[in-house]
Protein backbone atom coordinates (compact mmCIF):
# COMPACT_ATOMS: atom_id res chain seq x y z
CA UNK A 1 0.00 0.00 0.00
CA UNK A 2 1.12 3.48 -0.70
CA UNK A 3 -0.15 6.48 1.34
CA UNK A 4 0.18 10.20 0.03
CA UNK A 5 0.68 12.67 2.96
CA UNK A 6 -0.32 15.94 1.67
CA UNK A 7 1.04 18.84 3.63
CA UNK A 8 -1.53 21.83 2.60
CA UNK A 9 -0.06 24.22 4.72
CA UNK A 10 1.28 27.34 2.98
CA UNK A 11 4.27 27.77 4.77
CA UNK A 12 7.38 27.22 3.22
CA UNK A 13 8.77 25.29 6.36
CA UNK A 14 8.13 24.71 9.91
CA UNK A 15 4.57 23.98 9.78
CA UNK A 16 1.84 21.85 12.16
CA UNK A 17 0.73 20.43 9.06
CA UNK A 18 4.51 19.40 7.94
CA UNK A 19 5.25 18.01 11.35
CA UNK A 20 2.51 15.79 11.81
CA UNK A 21 2.92 14.56 8.24
CA UNK A 22 6.18 13.61 9.61
CA UNK A 23 4.91 11.96 12.81
CA UNK A 24 2.26 10.08 10.56
CA UNK A 25 5.50 8.53 8.06
CA UNK A 26 7.43 7.57 10.92
CA UNK A 27 4.23 6.01 12.74
CA UNK A 28 3.73 3.95 9.71
CA UNK A 29 6.88 2.95 8.82
CA UNK A 30 8.13 -0.46 7.46
CA UNK A 31 3.98 -0.90 7.23
CA UNK A 32 3.60 1.04 4.59
CA UNK A 33 5.02 3.49 1.63
CA UNK A 34 4.49 6.98 2.32
CA UNK A 35 5.26 10.04 0.04
CA UNK A 36 5.40 13.39 1.46
CA UNK A 37 4.14 15.72 -0.70
CA UNK A 38 3.94 19.53 -0.51
CA UNK A 39 0.57 21.67 -1.50
CA UNK A 40 1.67 25.10 -0.79
CA UNK A 41 1.15 27.10 -4.03
CA UNK A 42 -2.25 27.47 -5.97
CA UNK A 43 -1.40 24.50 -8.25
CA UNK A 44 0.24 21.12 -7.61
CA UNK A 45 2.91 20.43 -9.56
CA UNK A 46 2.94 18.06 -12.60
CA UNK A 47 5.15 15.48 -10.11
CA UNK A 48 3.16 15.64 -7.33
CA UNK A 49 -0.73 14.40 -9.30
CA UNK A 50 1.80 11.85 -10.74
CA UNK A 51 2.88 10.69 -7.39
CA UNK A 52 -0.77 10.95 -6.14
CA UNK A 53 -1.87 8.86 -8.68
CA UNK A 54 0.08 6.07 -7.36
CA UNK A 55 -0.86 6.12 -4.16
CA UNK A 56 -4.28 4.32 -2.60
CA UNK A 57 -4.99 6.91 0.32
CA UNK A 58 -4.41 10.71 0.96
CA UNK A 59 -4.25 12.15 4.03
CA UNK A 60 -4.59 15.75 3.66
CA UNK A 61 -3.06 17.41 6.64
CA UNK A 62 -3.99 21.68 6.50
CA UNK A 63 -4.36 24.25 9.11
CA UNK A 64 -7.86 25.53 9.90
CA UNK A 65 -7.87 29.27 7.97
CA UNK A 66 -11.19 31.46 8.72
CA UNK A 67 -13.26 28.32 10.01
CA UNK A 68 -12.11 26.64 6.37
CA UNK A 69 -9.87 24.63 4.18
CA UNK A 70 -6.70 27.30 3.12
CA UNK A 71 -7.69 29.26 0.02
CA UNK A 72 -4.52 28.04 -2.25
CA UNK A 73 -5.14 24.41 -0.90
CA UNK A 74 -9.10 24.91 -2.28
CA UNK A 75 -7.39 26.40 -5.79
CA UNK A 76 -5.52 22.84 -5.87
CA UNK A 77 -8.54 20.30 -4.83
CA UNK A 78 -10.44 22.60 -7.80
CA UNK A 79 -7.74 21.56 -10.17
CA UNK A 80 -7.39 18.01 -8.88
CA UNK A 81 -11.12 17.88 -9.46
CA UNK A 82 -10.91 19.54 -13.32
CA UNK A 83 -8.58 16.18 -14.20
CA UNK A 84 -10.82 13.62 -11.46
CA UNK A 85 -10.63 11.14 -14.58
CA UNK A 86 -7.22 10.41 -14.44
CA UNK A 87 -7.45 9.26 -10.96
CA UNK A 88 -8.60 5.99 -9.86
CA UNK A 89 -10.71 5.52 -6.31
CA UNK A 90 -9.00 6.80 -3.74
CA UNK A 91 -9.55 6.47 0.04
CA UNK A 92 -9.28 10.27 1.54
CA UNK A 93 -8.53 11.00 4.63
CA UNK A 94 -8.13 14.44 6.54
CA UNK A 95 -6.10 16.07 9.56
CA UNK A 96 -7.16 19.72 10.29
CA UNK A 97 -5.35 21.55 13.17
CA UNK A 98 -6.52 24.53 14.43
CA UNK A 99 -5.15 28.05 16.47
CA UNK A 100 -7.83 27.34 19.04
CA UNK A 101 -7.94 25.24 22.04
CA UNK A 102 -10.82 23.49 20.81
CA UNK A 103 -10.37 21.01 17.54
CA UNK A 104 -13.62 20.83 16.90
CA UNK A 105 -13.52 24.34 15.62
CA UNK A 106 -12.26 22.48 12.25
CA UNK A 107 -15.46 20.20 11.58
CA UNK A 108 -17.02 22.61 9.44
CA UNK A 109 -13.78 22.20 7.47
CA UNK A 110 -13.64 18.37 7.37
CA UNK A 111 -17.61 18.42 6.14
CA UNK A 112 -15.58 20.60 2.90
CA UNK A 113 -12.91 17.84 2.53
CA UNK A 114 -15.86 15.38 2.86
CA UNK A 115 -17.99 17.28 0.04
CA UNK A 116 -14.80 17.55 -2.49
CA UNK A 117 -13.97 13.96 -1.81
CA UNK A 118 -17.27 13.05 -3.11
CA UNK A 119 -17.35 15.32 -6.49
CA UNK A 120 -14.08 14.03 -6.93
CA UNK A 121 -15.74 10.01 -6.97
CA UNK A 122 -13.61 9.12 -4.03
CA UNK A 123 -14.37 7.87 -0.24
CA UNK A 124 -13.94 9.90 2.45
CA UNK A 125 -12.90 7.50 5.61
CA UNK A 126 -13.03 10.35 8.33
CA UNK A 127 -11.31 13.05 9.54
CA UNK A 128 -9.30 14.86 12.63
CA UNK A 129 -9.75 18.13 13.86
CA UNK A 130 -6.73 18.94 16.18
CA UNK A 131 -6.82 22.18 18.78
CA UNK A 132 -3.69 23.87 19.51
CA UNK A 133 -2.00 23.41 16.36
CA UNK A 134 -0.15 26.82 16.10
CA UNK A 135 1.92 25.86 19.47
CA UNK A 136 3.35 22.29 17.93
CA UNK A 137 6.34 23.91 15.63
CA UNK A 138 7.33 26.10 18.81
CA UNK A 139 7.29 22.97 21.12
CA UNK A 140 7.52 19.92 18.83
CA UNK A 141 11.72 19.55 19.50
CA UNK A 142 11.45 20.93 23.06
CA UNK A 143 11.98 18.45 25.75
CA UNK A 144 8.48 18.10 26.90
CA UNK A 145 7.29 18.25 23.17
CA UNK A 146 6.55 14.71 23.06
CA UNK A 147 3.70 14.81 26.45
CA UNK A 148 2.49 18.09 24.90
CA UNK A 149 1.45 16.16 21.76
CA UNK A 150 0.99 12.83 23.30
CA UNK A 151 -2.38 13.66 22.01
CA UNK A 152 -1.90 14.31 18.76
CA UNK A 153 0.56 10.81 18.29
CA UNK A 154 -2.52 8.96 19.89
CA UNK A 155 -4.79 10.59 17.56
CA UNK A 156 -2.16 9.59 14.32
CA UNK A 157 -1.88 6.61 15.41
CA UNK A 158 -5.42 5.64 15.47
CA UNK A 159 -5.75 7.10 12.08
CA UNK A 160 -2.96 4.98 10.48
CA UNK A 161 -4.37 2.02 12.07
CA UNK A 162 -7.73 2.61 9.75
CA UNK A 163 -5.99 3.64 7.04
CA UNK A 164 -4.03 0.33 6.76
CA UNK A 165 -7.05 -1.59 7.35
CA UNK A 166 -8.58 0.35 4.55
CA UNK A 167 -11.26 1.40 6.98
CA UNK A 168 -13.33 4.55 7.69
CA UNK A 169 -13.98 6.23 10.73
CA UNK A 170 -16.13 9.24 12.09
CA UNK A 171 -14.49 12.38 12.31
CA UNK A 172 -12.99 12.97 15.97
CA UNK A 173 -11.15 15.75 17.67
CA UNK A 174 -8.59 16.34 20.11
CA UNK A 175 -6.36 19.14 21.87
CA UNK A 176 -2.78 19.75 22.74
CA UNK A 177 -2.21 18.22 25.91
CA UNK A 178 -1.81 21.42 28.00
CA UNK A 179 -4.99 23.18 29.77
CA UNK A 180 -6.10 25.82 28.17
CA UNK A 181 -5.74 29.11 30.51
CA UNK A 182 -2.00 27.96 30.02
CA UNK A 183 -1.94 27.38 26.12
CA UNK A 184 -3.86 30.66 25.94
CA UNK A 185 -1.30 32.49 28.31
CA UNK A 186 1.68 30.78 26.57
CA UNK A 187 0.15 31.73 22.80
CA UNK A 188 -0.47 35.55 24.41
CA UNK A 189 3.31 35.88 25.66
CA UNK A 190 4.54 34.11 22.50
CA UNK A 191 2.45 36.81 20.12
CA UNK A 192 4.07 39.50 22.65
CA UNK A 193 7.89 38.36 22.16
CA UNK A 194 6.69 38.49 18.01
CA UNK A 195 5.73 41.78 18.61
CA UNK A 196 8.72 42.90 19.98
CA UNK A 197 11.24 41.06 17.69
CA UNK A 198 9.38 42.93 15.08
CA UNK A 199 10.32 46.83 16.56
CA UNK A 200 6.74 46.73 18.08
CA UNK A 201 5.21 47.03 21.49
CA UNK A 202 3.53 44.30 23.09
CA UNK A 203 0.31 46.46 23.21
CA UNK A 204 0.35 47.14 19.75
CA UNK A 205 -1.43 43.92 18.87
CA UNK A 206 -4.68 45.60 19.39
CA UNK A 207 -3.46 48.58 16.58
CA UNK A 208 -5.96 49.79 15.10
CA UNK A 209 -4.78 51.38 11.57
CA UNK A 210 -5.53 54.49 9.98
CA UNK B 1 -20.64 50.72 4.78
CA UNK B 2 -21.36 48.18 3.56
CA UNK B 3 -18.18 45.46 2.47
CA UNK B 4 -18.72 43.95 -0.44
CA UNK B 5 -16.60 40.45 -1.22
CA UNK B 6 -17.77 38.79 -4.48
CA UNK B 7 -15.70 36.25 -6.96
CA UNK B 8 -18.18 38.03 -10.14
CA UNK B 9 -15.67 40.28 -12.09
CA UNK B 10 -18.10 41.39 -14.29
CA UNK B 11 -21.48 40.97 -12.25
CA UNK B 12 -23.26 44.60 -12.30
CA UNK B 13 -24.61 45.00 -8.94
CA UNK B 14 -27.44 46.81 -7.35
CA UNK B 15 -26.32 48.58 -4.30
CA UNK B 16 -28.29 50.96 -2.04
CA UNK B 17 -25.92 53.42 0.00
CA UNK B 18 -22.04 53.31 0.70
CA UNK B 19 -19.92 50.16 -0.27
CA UNK B 20 -16.78 48.96 -1.17
CA UNK B 21 -16.78 46.14 -3.64
CA UNK B 22 -14.21 43.95 -3.54
CA UNK B 23 -13.49 41.45 -7.00
CA UNK B 24 -11.04 39.57 -8.88
CA UNK B 25 -9.08 42.22 -10.75
CA UNK B 26 -6.28 41.57 -13.51
CA UNK B 27 -3.89 40.94 -11.71
CA UNK B 28 -3.59 37.79 -9.43
CA UNK B 29 -4.12 38.41 -5.89
CA UNK B 30 -1.58 35.99 -3.85
CA UNK B 31 -3.14 33.90 -1.11
CA UNK B 32 -2.49 34.38 3.03
CA UNK B 33 1.38 32.51 3.39
CA UNK B 34 0.19 32.02 6.84
CA UNK B 35 3.07 34.54 8.17
CA UNK B 36 1.28 35.91 11.24
CA UNK B 37 2.58 39.50 10.18
CA UNK B 38 -0.73 41.01 9.66
CA UNK B 39 -0.96 40.34 13.88
CA UNK B 40 2.83 40.99 14.88
CA UNK B 41 4.67 43.04 11.75
CA UNK B 42 2.20 45.36 10.65
CA UNK B 43 -0.66 44.62 12.92
CA UNK B 44 -4.27 45.05 11.48
CA UNK B 45 -2.70 45.02 7.60
CA UNK B 46 -1.69 42.15 5.62
CA UNK B 47 1.92 42.38 4.72
CA UNK B 48 1.54 41.22 1.35
CA UNK B 49 0.29 44.93 -0.44
CA UNK B 50 -1.24 44.27 -3.24
CA UNK B 51 -4.80 45.70 -3.32
CA UNK B 52 -6.66 43.35 -0.51
CA UNK B 53 -4.40 43.84 2.15
CA UNK B 54 -6.27 46.28 4.28
CA UNK B 55 -9.95 44.30 4.17
CA UNK B 56 -9.04 43.51 7.80
CA UNK B 57 -9.49 47.67 8.04
CA UNK B 58 -12.21 47.86 5.52
CA UNK B 59 -14.12 45.02 7.51
CA UNK B 60 -13.47 47.41 10.59
CA UNK B 61 -15.47 50.05 9.06
CA UNK B 62 -18.32 48.29 7.82
CA UNK B 63 -22.05 47.26 9.11
CA UNK B 64 -22.41 44.60 6.52
CA UNK B 65 -20.57 41.99 5.23
CA UNK B 66 -21.63 40.98 1.97
CA UNK B 67 -19.85 37.50 0.49
CA UNK B 68 -20.99 36.42 -2.52
CA UNK B 69 -19.67 33.34 -3.97
CA UNK B 70 -20.07 30.11 -5.81
CA UNK B 71 -20.63 27.34 -3.25
CA UNK B 72 -17.64 25.28 -3.82
CA UNK B 73 -17.32 22.14 -1.29
CA UNK B 74 -20.27 23.70 0.86
CA UNK B 75 -18.17 26.53 1.62
CA UNK B 76 -16.77 29.76 -0.15
CA UNK B 77 -15.17 29.80 -3.53
CA UNK B 78 -11.33 30.27 -3.40
CA UNK B 79 -11.63 33.79 -4.27
CA UNK B 80 -13.61 34.82 -1.57
CA UNK B 81 -12.00 32.31 0.84
CA UNK B 82 -8.50 34.05 -0.37
CA UNK B 83 -10.22 37.31 0.59
CA UNK B 84 -11.16 36.22 4.39
CA UNK B 85 -7.57 34.41 4.85
CA UNK B 86 -5.76 37.87 4.08
CA UNK B 87 -8.35 39.66 6.67
CA UNK B 88 -8.17 37.34 9.53
CA UNK B 89 -5.93 40.92 11.18
CA UNK B 90 -9.77 42.44 11.29
CA UNK B 91 -9.48 40.27 14.99
CA UNK B 92 -6.55 40.13 17.48
CA UNK B 93 -3.91 37.26 17.53
CA UNK B 94 -4.32 37.06 21.22
CA UNK B 95 -7.50 35.19 22.56
CA UNK B 96 -10.86 35.51 24.71
CA UNK B 97 -13.26 33.20 26.13
CA UNK B 98 -16.32 33.67 24.78
CA UNK B 99 -19.32 31.37 25.99
CA UNK B 100 -16.81 28.66 26.47
CA UNK B 101 -15.39 28.97 23.40
CA UNK B 102 -12.01 30.27 22.52
CA UNK B 103 -12.09 33.42 20.16
CA UNK B 104 -9.30 35.66 18.78
CA UNK B 105 -9.69 38.98 20.49
CA UNK B 106 -11.79 41.51 18.97
CA UNK B 107 -9.70 44.62 17.61
CA UNK B 108 -12.83 46.85 16.48
CA UNK B 109 -16.01 47.79 17.91
CA UNK B 110 -18.57 47.53 14.94
CA UNK B 111 -21.05 44.77 15.00
CA UNK B 112 -21.14 43.17 11.45
CA UNK B 113 -24.10 41.61 9.89
CA UNK B 114 -23.27 38.97 7.43
CA UNK B 115 -24.88 37.88 4.38
CA UNK B 116 -24.01 35.13 2.34
CA UNK B 117 -25.22 34.82 -1.26
CA UNK B 118 -24.02 31.28 -2.14
CA UNK B 119 -24.70 30.34 -6.11
CA UNK B 120 -24.39 27.46 -8.45
CA UNK B 121 -26.45 24.48 -9.94
CA UNK B 122 -26.87 21.06 -8.16
CA UNK B 123 -25.99 22.07 -4.40
CA UNK B 124 -26.49 19.38 -2.35
CA UNK B 125 -28.55 20.04 1.20
CA UNK B 126 -25.35 18.62 2.60
CA UNK B 127 -23.56 21.19 0.87
CA UNK B 128 -26.17 24.27 2.39
CA UNK B 129 -25.86 23.02 5.68
CA UNK B 130 -22.02 22.68 5.83
CA UNK B 131 -22.32 26.63 4.32
CA UNK B 132 -24.71 27.55 6.81
CA UNK B 133 -22.57 26.57 9.79
CA UNK B 134 -19.52 27.83 8.16
CA UNK B 135 -21.10 31.26 8.08
CA UNK B 136 -22.26 30.70 11.76
CA UNK B 137 -18.89 29.94 12.49
CA UNK B 138 -17.41 32.70 10.71
CA UNK B 139 -20.23 35.03 12.57
CA UNK B 140 -18.87 33.77 15.60
CA UNK B 141 -15.27 34.54 15.63
CA UNK B 142 -16.29 38.29 13.62
CA UNK B 143 -18.03 38.99 16.94
CA UNK B 144 -20.90 39.69 13.97
CA UNK B 145 -24.21 37.90 13.03
CA UNK B 146 -25.66 36.04 10.42
CA UNK B 147 -28.60 38.31 8.63
CA UNK B 148 -28.83 35.65 5.96
CA UNK B 149 -27.33 32.64 4.34
CA UNK B 150 -29.20 32.51 0.52
CA UNK B 151 -28.40 30.12 -2.02
CA UNK B 152 -29.20 30.55 -5.91
CA UNK B 153 -29.16 28.28 -9.06
CA UNK B 154 -27.10 31.37 -10.49
CA UNK B 155 -24.85 33.93 -10.16
CA UNK B 156 -27.51 35.93 -12.64
CA UNK B 157 -30.09 36.04 -10.11
CA UNK B 158 -28.01 38.42 -8.26
CA UNK B 159 -29.03 41.07 -11.35
CA UNK B 160 -32.38 41.05 -9.81
CA UNK B 161 -31.07 42.15 -6.05
CA UNK B 162 -30.54 45.06 -4.68
CA UNK B 163 -27.83 44.61 -1.56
Amino acid sequence: MKIALINGSPKHKNSASGILASLVKRLAKEKCECAEIKMNQTEPTAESVAVLRECDAWIIFYPLYVDGVPSHLLSCLKFLENCKETFDIKRIYAVSNCGFHDGQQCEWSLEVISHWSRHMGFDFCGGIGLGGGGAVPEVYATPAGEAITSNYTKAMKKMIGKVLEQKSFENFYASINLPRFIFKLAAERGWGRSLVKNGKKRSDIGHIPQ
Amino acid sequence: MKLIISDIKDLALRVIGEHKIIKPTEKTEKHCIGCFGCWVKTPGECIIKDGIDRTGCDMGKCEELIMISECLYGGFSDFVKKVQDRAISYVRGDFDIVKGEMRHRRRYKNRIRITAYFYGDGITEAEKRTAENIVRANAKNFYATVERVIFLKSARELAEVSL
